[in-house]
């Protein structure tokens, strides 16, 4: 294991930000944290980074406890953080040729990685600029870069594509598809579904300090109720249908949100068939019926009562 | 050492990058140097001449105004008169010492020498600092058991003090004296690198496989060769361009300057880790400055000597005055007497501040 946390308790105050979490990260996986503001995400990173001193249970990193003279283990280490960490004063180049000779210390290794850093994110124009004068996306990536120049074989990135727009959120997670194809091992937190679920082999959703469930996107959605979930629009809407639906085969809800309704079930099976001909018997018309597998936000909506969702 | 002189190069481009830092540190002390050549230049070209300051004396304190111009050979100590004391500095008489504060306090006169020879004065000048000075000696040469006649206090305070010296010099050697403590504007920063609490930045550093107490050694050293240059950079500035001397080729000007910048950097580097908000640690580091300045007499001689009056030991625990004080003396007057209990002082002060700073940041944990 690269990373085992074993019934972590962390308490701010009277507040538990980490309530007996526990969490495994394997050897060349990229595992996705997801959770909402506040559930305690950061706090488990900074915990496991030995920045944060806990209550109880057990931290360990390359199979040893992370202490502050632990250099062999922290060599390995690339902390992208969620807030940009640069200075403002230094170029791009510096900026990556500070952080990375914390790591590096032989002068002419560190320029051919800080050279290769900078392309592996794409910032070859850009770098005799300043943090200031790069683009939100540009100088997202430059955080990126600082965090792993060094090629650490363990990366920790914290909501790295917060406020990033589209062309740049696709370079990044190529980025760290490609860092993980290298053989690093990732933990990846986010509030962004989709991401998560493109990119990481496993997934730990977090809530109110507590690790609800750790598994692939196949396991996750396997360990709800819902197997099926099938949203129409009718032509007119019509509320009074809502009690024939609930009691069709199968269905465990019904909702109705801005005209489109959506009907959840618990049979492996298709049931679009079965919504068609509930529709043709009752004489109305869809505009629109489709059916979908339930997503994370589903997952996490079942698991946790409340949406992930921003 | 390639390594280290890259971060040095780093640490300096992102504090030359802060234009607060930069005037704190360059334009203020400039400013300040500049206004007070305009105004008391004039002062310091005049045609001066020490006057002889009045001093009232407890009975048996009488011996350190006679020393300072006293025969070779000792006269009938029985038969002396030590009621009154006169000589090229001091006139001097016996009092009680409740009559002394009186007309101390009605300016009639300068100073008085209780018992213990401790000194209480009315105004800060040159001559109440050779009265001073003179009983440091005096008590460090009846410690030793040395004879008196031993040491040469003629040649060393009343010679020199003929020099062309004017008292308000004692303004310019405070502001000098600040200024060799403003190493401080960039060792205050040092921490807020490597203690998490705020800047994104620090999560890095801390990360890091470098030790903290690397990365505490770039600090310092660059804040010691940035505010080096800037003293050197001050003097230059008022030699050459202000055409005002104030330092002598004395080379005990030396370890007092390199002292007094350590010490200015210890208490940055000490406001920087143990107060948290960066915008406190500014208030307090500019209004410790300034505090401590303004008792030394930076800005007037009054509060010095309300200081002397009622905190005394304040002023002799100040570093602001302890180093302003020594510079006087080195550079005027060319007495070490002090100097190399101020030098271990000043290092003692730094070792303590550095300490507890280093002991803040490794054990800081959320």
């Amino acid at each position: 294991m690269v990373i085992t946390v074993k019934n972590l308790i962390k308490e701010f105050k009277e507040i538990r930000a980490l309530d007996s979490f526990n969490l495994e990260l394997r050897e060349g996986e990229i595992l996705g944290l997801i959770g909402p503001n506040g559930s305690g995400k950061t706090t488990l990173l900074l915990s496991i980074l030995g920045f944060y001193a806990y209550e109880k249970g057990e931290i360990k990193v390359f199979n040893q406890e992370l202490k502050p003279n632990s250099y062999d283990i922290k060599r390995k280490i690339g902390y992208v953080p969620q807030d940009l960490a640069v200075f403002e004063e230094l170029t791009v180049y510096e900026n990556i040729d500070y952080f990375c000779g914390l790591y590096v210390h032989d002068g002419k290794k560190r320029k051919e990685l800080v050279e290769k850093a900078i392309r592996f994110v794409g910032l070859e124009k850009f770098r005799k600029f300043v943090p200031s004068k790069l683009s939100g996306g540009l100088a997202r990536r430059l955080n990126i870069a600082c965090g792993i120049a060094h090629e650490p074989e363990l990366i920790f990135l914290d909501e790295p594509t917060v406020a990033v727009d589209a062309q740049s959120r696709s370079f990044i997670l190529e980025g760290i598809k490609e860092l993980n194809r290298r053989g690093a091992s990732v933990i990846y937190t986010s509030h962004y579904l989709e991401e998560v679920e493109d990119l990481c082999d496993r997934i730990a959703i977090i809530d109110q300090g507590r690790n609800i469930i750790t598994g692939t996107n196949e396991e996750l959605r396997d360990s709800i109720i819902t197997t099926e979930i099938i949203k129409m629009t009718l032509l007119e809407e019509h509320v009074d249908i809502l009690k024939d639906l609930r009691n069709l085969s199968h269905v465990i809800d019904v909702t109705i949100k801005d005209s489109e309704y959506t009907v959840k079930f618990d049979n492996p099976k298709s049931n679009i068939g079965d919504i068609a001909q509930f529709l043709k018997e009752k004489g109305l018309t869809y505009v629109k019926l489709y059916t979908e597998v339930p997503s994370l936000n589903d997952v996490f909506l079942e698991l946790t009562g409340k949406e992930l969702r921003d | 050492m390639a390594r280290i002189l890259i971060y040095i190069k780093y640490e300096l481009k992102v504090f030359l990058g802060n234009y607060s830092n930069m005037f704190w540190m360059m334009g203020f002390p400039l400013l300040l140097l500049t206004i007070f050549t305009i105004f008391f230049s004039n002062l310091r070209f005049q045609e001066f001449e020490l006057e002889k300051a009045s001093i009232a004396y407890h009975e048996e304190a009488y011996g350190p105004l006679f020393i300072i111009e006293t025969p070779k050979e000792l006269p009938n100590m029985e038969t002396l008169d030590t009621s009154n004391i006169e000589n090229t500095l001091f006139k001097g008489t016996v009092s009680t010492k409740n009559q002394a504060l009186e007309a101390l306090k009605k300016g009639q006169i300068d100073a008085y020498v209780d018992k213990d020879l401790s000194l209480v004065i009315s105004k800060n000048g040159i001559s109440q600092m050779i009265m001073d000075e003179t009983l440091t000696t005096y008590k460090q040469i009846a410690s030793l058991n040395l004879p008196f006649t031993s040491y040469d206090f003629k040649r060393t305070y009343v010679e020199n003090s003929s020099e062309k010296y004017s008292p308000i010099d004692v303004i310019f050697y405070a502001l000098f004296s600040m200024i060799s403590l403003y190493g401080a504007y960039l060792s205050v920063t040092i921490g807020n690198r490597l203690i998490v609490r705020g800047r994104t930045t620090a999560l890095r550093n801390a990360s890091s496989p470098t030790s903290k107490a690397w990365q505490v050694m770039i600090g310092v050293v660059t804040s010691f060769l940035w505010s080096l240059c800037m003293i050197v950079l001050m003097i230059l500035y008022s030699e050459f361009v202000l055409k005002q001397h104030f330092f002598s080729t004395d080379i005990n000007n030396i370890p007092l300057i390199l002292s007094a910048l350590i010490f200015g950097i210890s208490w940055g580097l000490f406001i920087g880790t143990v107060i948290e908000k960066e915008s406190v640690q500014t208030a307090v580091l500019i209004s410790s400055l300034l505090i401590l300045s303004g008792i030394s007499g930076l800005f007037s001689n009054g509060i010095r000597l309300l200081i002397q009056g009622s905190f005394p030991l304040l002023l002799k625990v100040n570093p602001v005055s302890m180093i302003g004080d020594e510079l006087i003396k080195v550079n005027m007057l060319g007495s070490y007497s002090t100097l190399y209990t101020t030098v271990p002082l000043l290092i003692g002060y730094s070792i303590v501040l550095i300490g507890i700073s280093i002991l803040h940041i490794r054990r800081k944990k959320a």
